[in-house]
C-alpha cells in the first residue's frame, strides 16, 4: 500500500485482525463469532514540533487511505507530532509473535462445551503495520486470548499466545477464609489489583510521591506475556522498560520516544504506558485476611476517590472516601507469581493494608 | 416483517435481498446486518483549543450460530460469504457526507470552560428471508464543564439536535462552596429527569431477556405489593437516538418493565423471545459490526404520576435533593446499584440548603421498591446524556423520570 505523499511527512497506521470467540449464551446454547477487523489512521506531519494532522477509518483499500490522508490534511483533528527520523529506527523492525493459526471455531465451540465452567473463550491475532513516507517502517503481530469463568467472580483471564487458558489452575489464593468483621488485610486477586495499579499510575506517574512497598512497578513494553507494548511504540520508535516506582516512591514520567501508544487505531497516539508489570516481592505472611476479586476506583476529584470492593460469590463488601495518596501508601506486599490480567497490569496478588483505606463494611 | 426500503433502491439493499435468500431457513437468529456509520467528536475550550475528529466504519455481520463479522466488504461478495467463502480486501468504498459539526463557531460563553460535542450518524439495513429493512439512526450530545476548581465545576449534558446542534445559553460558574456529603442512609427526592438513571440501571438491566434467562434476577423474588406507585417503560423508538427497527431487522416497540409496582415485560431480540416462545420486542442491538447481538435497552423512563413535585419536595422534611446521576453500575442478580452523584444538595423542612460535594450512593432494589412514595406529574427526558456499557458493547441510551421521593438511599463513600 502506498499514500500519495509527495514532499509530506506523512504516516500511515493499519491494523488488521481476526478473532473468534465462542460464548455461550442465554439458552446454554455455544455460539462463534468470527471477526475479521481493519482500519487506517493517517498523520500528517507539519512544522517540527507542532502537532500532526489526524484521521482513522476502517478498511484498508486505497480509497481508504487516500480519504484519510486528505482528512489528517486539513489538520482538524490534532495529534503528537512525534515520529523517527529514519537513523532513529532500529535495526529490528519486526516484532513478530508465531504465525500460529487461530483454532478452528468447532475447537473453541468443543472446549465451550465440554467445560462447563467456561462462559466464553477469545483467541485473536492483531497485525499493525507503521508506513512513513521513506516506506515501510516497522511491523507487529501479537496473539492473544481471553477468557471469562463462570465461577461467578466475573474475572477475565487473559494471555499471549494460543495456549489453552481453560488449563490454567484456578486461583490458588481463593482458599484463604473471611478475617474478621472489617479486615486490615486485604488480598487483591491480580485482577482487582490491575484495575488498582492502572488507576494509581494514572493519578501518580507524573509525581514523584511516596508509595506503599509492596507497589515495585515498572514499564515494560516488551514484555514477553504483555497483551499490549511491543520493540517499538506506535510511532515506530523503539522502547525499553523504565521504572514507575523505586525504592517505595514513584518515578516522574518523561513521555518522548518509546513512550507513545494509541487505545485503538481510531485514537491518535499519546504519551503512556504499555505493560505496567507489578514485581512479586519477598514471600509475605498473609495470615487471615480477605480476598477481594473486584475493585472499582471512582475518581471524584483531585483528592477524593471512592473504593468499591468485593469478595464475591455473596461474600461482604466494602468501601471507602479516601485520599489517593493514602491508597498509594496501602499495598504493603505481594502474594504469589505475576500473572497477565484483562484489566492490563502483569502482576500478583497484592496485599493491602486496609486500616490505611478507613474501610467500612457495605450492608 | 414488512420491508421498508430506503429512499431509493440501493446497491446494499440490492446485495443484502440477494443475499438474505441464501440464509438457513427457520432460524430466528439469522440475518444479514451492514451498518455505514460517521463518528464525529469536537472539543473545544475557553483558552481558544479546538479539535475535531472524524471516524467512518462501515462493515457487514452475518448472524447465525456461526456469526461471521467483516469489516467493509463489497456488497456484490456477500452471497459468497454466506455460503462461507474467506472475505477479500475492498477496492473501493462509497461515503456518507460529513457530519455538520465541522463548522460550528465557537461558543460565546464566558468564564473558563471545556466543552465535547460528540455525534453519530449510522444507517443500517438488515436482510432477513422476508426482505430488508433500513433504519438510520442519529444522535448528537454536548456535554460542557465550567469552573476551574475540579471538584467544584458546574456540569452540563444536553443532546442537541443533530441537523443543527446550537450552542446552548449557560448560567454563570459558580465557585461555590461545598458540604461534605451526607452520611448515612437518607430520604432522596430526585429532580426530574435524574431517576431515569435509577431506572436504567436498576430495573432495565434486571428486565434484559437475556439477563433474565441466565440467571435468577432480583426482580425475580421481589415481593410484589399492590399499589406500588412505580412503572417503568422502555420505548426505543423515543429519545436522542432511537431506532424503528432493531439490528435483527425486528420493529421496536414499547414495552412495560414494572406496571404499577408488579413486574412485566422483558426486552426480547430474537434469541431470547425464542426460548420463550414469544415474539422479539425489536431491542435486538449491537455496539457494531463486530459485535453480537444482545437485548439493550433504548429509552427507560419512569412513568409520570399525579403528585405535584413542589409539595413533594416540601413535603421533606429532612432529605436530600438529588439533581444529577452520572456513571452508574448495576448487579441485577443482587438488585444492587451504585451512582456517582455530582449535584446534589440538603433538604431541610422542605427547601434546598446546601449543595454536596460529590459522592456515591448505594442502592438497593427492593429499598427503591418498597419506599417509593411520591411520583410527580413533571417527566422529563434526558437531563443525564450518556452511554450503557453491557458486555463491552457501548451503546448511546436515553433515560427519563419525574420528581420521585424515595425513602432510603444508601450512601456508599
Amino acid at each position: 500500500m502506498t499514500a500519495r505523499v509527495g514532499s509530506e511527512r506523512v504516516e500511515l497506521f493499519a491494523k488488521v485482525s481476526h478473532r473468534r470467540r465462542a460464548t455461550r449464551d442465554a439458552t446454554c446454547d455455544v455460539s462463534l463469532h468470527d471477526v475479521r477487523e481493519s482500519g487506517l489512521a493517517c498523520r500528517v506531519f507539519g512544522r517540527e514540533g507542532e502537532p500532526a494532522g489526524f484521521a482513522s477509518a476502517s478498511g484498508v483499500s486505497t480509497s481508504e487511505a487516500e480519504w484519510v490522508a486528505d482528512r489528517a490534511r486539513t489538520f482538524e483533528g490534532r495529534a503528537s507530532g512525534s515520529t523517527p527520523e529514519p537513523s532513529d529506527l532500529a535495526g529490528e523492525r519486526w516484532d513478530l509473535d508465531p504465525a500460529d493459526s487461530l483454532p478452528t471455531g468447532d475447537s473453541l465451540i468443543a472446549l465451550v462445551r465440554e467445560r462447563k465452567a467456561v462462559e466464553w473463550i477469545e483467541l485473536g491475532t492483531t497485525v499493525e503495520i507503521l508506513i512513513g513516507s521513506q516506506g515501510w517502517m516497522a511491523c507487529r503481530r501479537r496473539n492473544r486470548a481471553w477468557l471469562l469463568g463462570s465461577n461467578g467472580r466475573g474475572e477475565i483471564r487473559a494471555r499471549r499466545g494460543f495456549e489453552d487458558l481453560a488449563e490454567q489452575d484456578e486461583d490458588a489464593i481463593s482458599s484463604i477464609p473471611p478475617g474478621g468483621i472489617v479486615p486490615t488485610s486485604l488480598v487483591l486477586a491480580p485482577s482487582a489489583s490491575g484495575a488498582l495499579v492502572s488507576a494509581l499510575v494514572s493519578a501518580f506517574h507524573r509525581s514523584n510521591e511516596q508509595c506503599g512497598a509492596g507497589l515495585d512497578v515498572d514499564d515494560v513494553p516488551a514484555h514477553e506475556e504483555g497483551l499490549a507494548g511491543g520493540a517499538f511504540d506506535d510511532a515506530g520508535f523503539p522502547t525499553s522498560p523504565r521504572p514507575i516506582t523505586a525504592d517505595g516512591y514513584w518515578v516522574p514520567f518523561e513521555p518522548g520516544p518509546g513512550n507513545v501508544w494509541r487505545g485503538s487505531f481510531r485514537a491518535p497516539p499519546t504519551p503512556g504506558t504499555s505493560n505496567l508489570v507489578v514485581s512479586p516481592g519477598k514471600p509475605a505472611s498473609h495470615g487471615d485476611c480477605l480476598r477481594i476479586s473486584k475493585c472499582r476506583v471512582v475518581p471524584l476529584g483531585r483528592d477524593v476517590w471512592v473504593l468499591d470492593l468485593e469478595t464475591g460469590q455473596g461474600g461482604p463488601r466494602f468501601a471507602a472516601r479516601v485520599d489517593p495518596r493514602a491508597v498509594s501508601l496501602a499495598p504493603i506486599a505481594t502474594l504469589g507469581p505475576a500473572v497477565p490480567t484483562a484489566t492490563g497490569p502483569i502482576g500478583p496478588h497484592l496485599v493491602v493494608d486496609g486500616g490505611l483505606l478507613g474501610l467500612r463494611e457495605i450492608v | 416483517m414488512s420491508p421498508d426500503p430506503p429512499d431509493s433502491i440501493d446497491a446494499e439493499s440490492v446485495a443484502i435481498a440477494e443475499a438474505a435468500t441464501l440464509l438457513p431457513r427457520g432460524d430466528q437468529r439469522a440475518h444479514i446486518f451492514l451498518e455505514a456509520r460517521v463518528d464525529a467528536r469536537l472539543d473545544l475550550d475557553s483558552e481558544g483549543g479546538r479539535n475535531y475528529v472524524e471516524t467512518r466504519t462501515r462493515g457487514v455481520a452475518i448472524a447465525g450460530p456461526r456469526s461471521l463479522h467483516v469489516t467493509d466488504p463489497d456488497p456484490r461478495e456477500l452471497p459468497a460469504l454466506v455460503r462461507g467463502a474467506e472475505p477479500s480486501p475492498r477496492r473501493d468504498v462509497s461515503r456518507h457526507p460529513p457530519l455538520s459539526l465541522r463548522t460550528r463557531e465557537r461558543p460565546a460563553w464566558r468564564g473558563r470552560w471545556s466543552a465535547r460535542i460528540v455525534q453519530f450518524d449510522q444507517k443500517i439495513w438488515v436482510g432477513r428471508e422476508e426482505g430488508v429493512v433500513f433504519d438510520r439512526r442519529r444522535s448528537c450530545r454536548l456535554s460542557v464543564r465550567v469552573g476551574t476548581q475540579p471538584e467544584a465545576r458546574d456540569e452540563l449534558e444536553l443532546a442537541l439536535d443533530p441537523d443543527d446542534p446550537r450552542w446552548p445559553t449557560l448560567p454563570d460558574p459558580q465557585e461555590r462552596p461545598l458540604a461534605s456529603p451526607p452520611r448515612g442512609p437518607f430520604v432522596g427526592v430526585f429532580a426530574p429527569g435524574a431517576a431515569g438513571v435509577m431506572a436504567h440501571e436498576l430495573f432495565g438491566h434486571a428486565r434484559e431477556g437475556d439477563v433474565a434467562l441466565r440467571r435468577e434476577t432480583w426482580i425475580a423474588s421481589v415481593d410484589t405489593t399492590p399499589g406500588v406507585p412505580l412503572t417503568v417503560i422502555d420505548a426505543p423508538a423515543r429519545g436522542r437516538a432511537g431506532w424503528r427497527f432493531d439490528d435483527e431487522g425486528t420493529p421496536s416497540r414499547s414495552v412495560v418493565l414494572i406496571d404499577q409496582g408488579s413486574p412485566a415485560g422483558l426486552l426480547l431480540d430474537r434469541a431470547c423471545a425464542s426460548a420463550l416462545r414469544t415474539e422479539s420486542t425489536g431491542h435486538g442491538r449491537r455496539s457494531s459490526y463486530m459485535d453480537p447481538i444482545r437485548p439493550r435497552m433504548g429509552c427507560t423512563y419512569i412513568e409520570q404520576g399525579h403528585d405535584d413535585p413542589d409539595e413533594v419536595l416540601s413535603g421533606t422534611r429532612d432529605g436530600v435533593y438529588l439533581r444529577r446521576l452520572s456513571a452508574g453500575h448495576t448487579d441485577p442478580v443482587t438488585g444492587r446499584a451504585t451512582f456517582v452523584v455530582t449535584d446534589a444538595a440538603r433538604i431541610v423542612n422542605g427547601s434546598i440548603d446546601q449543595t454536596f460535594a460529590p459522592f456515591v450512593i448505594m442502592l438497593d432494589g427492593r429499598d427503591v421498591w418498597h419506599s417509593i412514595d411520591a411520583v410527580a406529574r413533571d417527566l422529563r427526558f434526558d437531563s443525564s446524556v450518556g452511554s450503557c456499557i453491557r458486555d463491552g458493547q457501548p451503546l448511546a441510551v436515553s433515560v427519563g423520570g419525574p420528581t420521585i421521593r424515595i425513602g432510603l438511599v444508601k450512601v456508599l463513600a
